[in-house]
């Protein structure tokens, strides 16, 4: 199927909002104003969401420097310094090295107050950093050609939008995602449309948020914490096969369960979070290293 | 008196073999488990002490030391996984769980998955001398090249039993000569002992150059003191071979908040016109917020 109409209307990344430009050396900026539907504990952005932002500026980043050939992401690392709380986030990622098989990124996350008076800008202050490696796909007949934007354009213009409806329900629940298992870290989400990345699998950005979600759920239990006061500030994940089938499923192995303790790492849990597609005889399709902080009180969405 | 790294290496007992100075600095024992699993890959064990000389400011090994005997056993697990083929690292994502060390500490290393053109990694570090406590779990990925001339004659399951201690031994930001300074530029001199294999920079130095740099540019940043910091989480890419030196780290912080600072580290070849060969971001703890 060729996929040229990617997103579709009716997919996460319409609802989550996006507005995007390309400058001509090769600078993505991706900015959203993020809904009270994708936010965390710490009233920022959920890292999953962050992630999810940074991942389609390596898209629009790949579709362009890589034509006719096309990108799925290998590997993703998000380290958050600050809640993602906007008004406006923004993205802003560029190429670090393109190879015969592989495309290095990374893009800077920040916030920005268009009304602020510091500078016309807008005033900026960082949220975080994040790197990307795309795997290097060699063009066939049904590659994607294009990111779509709403206005229904498939060439990748140097400013589109990607708007839909936003999210009528939390993000978690609008994609799906049920909790099946907490102490265990088990999320399970469906593999549909409105999920699915360029070539119809699972999109990476959701990956993430499973991760996120699996992490929580498991460190919470495992510390007897409260998971609605609990946030991601570090994902790493890796990108090892394609989730086509579904149901999309998380086992979790929490490594430290001290997400309000004052120890060296300041008070953090850690989880390894596996991703399998249940469908494909429990294929592993991802695994995420994930880092938990207890939002102090006053900071709690 | 500390030996230089040059006085280190003028010791005939240390070897001759270029593959060894590395790990023969960090003393790390390694051994193959024949593969057992489905996949037929074999995994590695590593063993290596925490010594006094390699002890950061928060207790154990810096992470630049840690990250080297990962990225070392790493490359071994995926470069058994394609022989006659062979590796080299492309990036390591590490999660540190734990800054002090008892030791000795231990690696298990296994393939995740083989592909075409890369292999990848996950290695688990813990603290022997601590009840196992976990130190750190790193995904490291590498790139499947053709090995060439190299010579790939290994004696199979390997074993490489723990390097005889040293006296005097250098800092390890001395073995791996970096030059002393402060603020966010930082100098690695390449000498010919840091090259591996493939006659370029080790993995290790550009993971130490990471470390340092970024502590460095933390200091400058916060006002703390080194002594006050330690590199924690680091994701590392490979993007250039690093052939000429010096290398350049030039740090830029990201942002800081609640004693962790985020620090990009981008390093280039200045001999090589400068070019980009690798990219870290680094979060550096401090160790002793609010004091």
């Amino acid at each position: 199927m060729a996929r040229s109409d990617y997103p579709q209307a009716l997919h996460f990344l319409a609802d989550l909002g996006l507005d995007a430009e390309i400058s001509d050396d090769l600078v993505v900026k991706v900015r959203t104003t993020p809904s009270p539907e994708v936010l965390g504990a710490d009233r920022g952005m959920r890292a999953g969401m962050l992630a999810t932002v940074v991942d389609v500026v390596g898209g629009i980043l790949g579709a362009r420097v890589l034509a006719p050939d096309w990108m799925a992401t290998a590997d993703l690392a998000l380290q958050v310094v600050a809640p993602a709380v906007g008004p406006v986030v923004e993205a802003t990622g560029g190429v670090v090295r393109r190879g015969r098989t592989t495309l290095v990124m990374e893009a800077r996350i920040d916030n920005i107050d268009p009304a602020h008076p510091a500078d016309r800008a807008g005033h900026r202050s960082p949220v975080g950093f994040a790197t990307m490696t795309f795997s290097v796909l060699p063009a066939r007949a049904d590659s994607p050609v294009a990111i779509r934007d709403s206005a229904g354009t498939s060439a990748t213009p140097s400013a589109f939008a990607i708007a839909g409806d936003g999210f009528a329900q939390p993000v978690a629940e609008a994609v799906g995602m049920r909790v099946e298992d907490a102490p265990s870290g088990r999320v399970a989400l469906p593999i549909v449309p409105y999920v699915h990345n360029s070539i119809g699998a699972l999109q990476g950005g959701i990956i993430a948020l499973m991760a996120e979600e699996a992490g929580i759920q498991a460190v919470a239990s495992h510390d007897g914490a409260d998971p609605t006061r609990l946030a991601v500030v570090d994902l790493q994940i890796a990108y090892l096969a394609l989730a086509r089938v579904g149901p999309a499923a998380t086992r979790t192995n929490v490594l430290l369960g001290d997400p309000g303790g004052v120890g060296v790492q300041g008070g953090r849990g850690e989880a390894v979070v596996e991703v399998v597609d249940d469908g494909s005889e429990g294929r592993l399709v991802s695994v995420a290293h994930v880092g938990v902080v207890a939002v102090p009180d006053g900071e709690v969405s | 008196m500390t030996e230089s790294p040059e006085e280190f290496f003028e010791d005939p007992d240390i070897g001759i073999d270029p593959r060894r100075y590395v790990s023969d600095y960090f003393r790390m024992a390694r051994h193959e488990v024949p593969a057992t699993s489905a996949d037929g890959y074999p995994t590695m064990v590593g063993r290596c002490p925490v010594e006094d000389h390699q002890r950061s400011s928060g207790g154990g090994l810096r992470i630049g030391s840690l990250l080297t005997n990962v990225d070392s056993l790493g490359g071994l697990t995926a470069g058994f996984a394609v022989l006659p083929q062979w590796i080299v690292t492309s990036s390591m994502m590490a999660t540190i769980s734990e800054l002090e060390h008892v030791g000795p500490l231990r690696i298990d290393s296994r393939v995740l998955r083989r592909g075409r053109t890369s292999v990848v990694t996950s290695l688990e570090v813990v603290d022997e001398g601590a009840s196992q406590q976990r130190v750190a779990t790193v995904t490291a990925t590498f790139a499947i090249l053709d090995a060439g001339d190299m010579e790939l004659g290994f004696s199979r399951p390997l074993v490489v039993p723990m390097a005889p201690a040293r006296d005097d031994p250098p800092a390890p930001e001395t073995f791996f000569a970096i030059e002393p300074s402060r603020g966010p530029l930082t100098r690695l001199r390449l000498d010919d002992r840091l090259r591996n294999p493939w006659g370029i920079l080790h993995g290790g130095g550009i993971a130490m150059l990471s470390d340092v740099g970024a502590c460095r540019a933390a200091a400058a940043a916060t006002g703390r003191r080194e002594e006050q910091l330690a590199a924690s989480d680091t994701v590392l890419h490979y993007l250039r071979p690093s052939r000429v030196g010096p290398i350049e780290a030039r740090a830029e912080v990201i942002g800081s908040r609640r004693g962790r600072t985020l620090v990009r580290v981008p390093m280039h070849d200045v001999g090589a016109d400068g070019r980009l060969v690798a990219l870290a971001s680094v979060v550096v703890l401090d160790l002793h917020p609010g004091s």
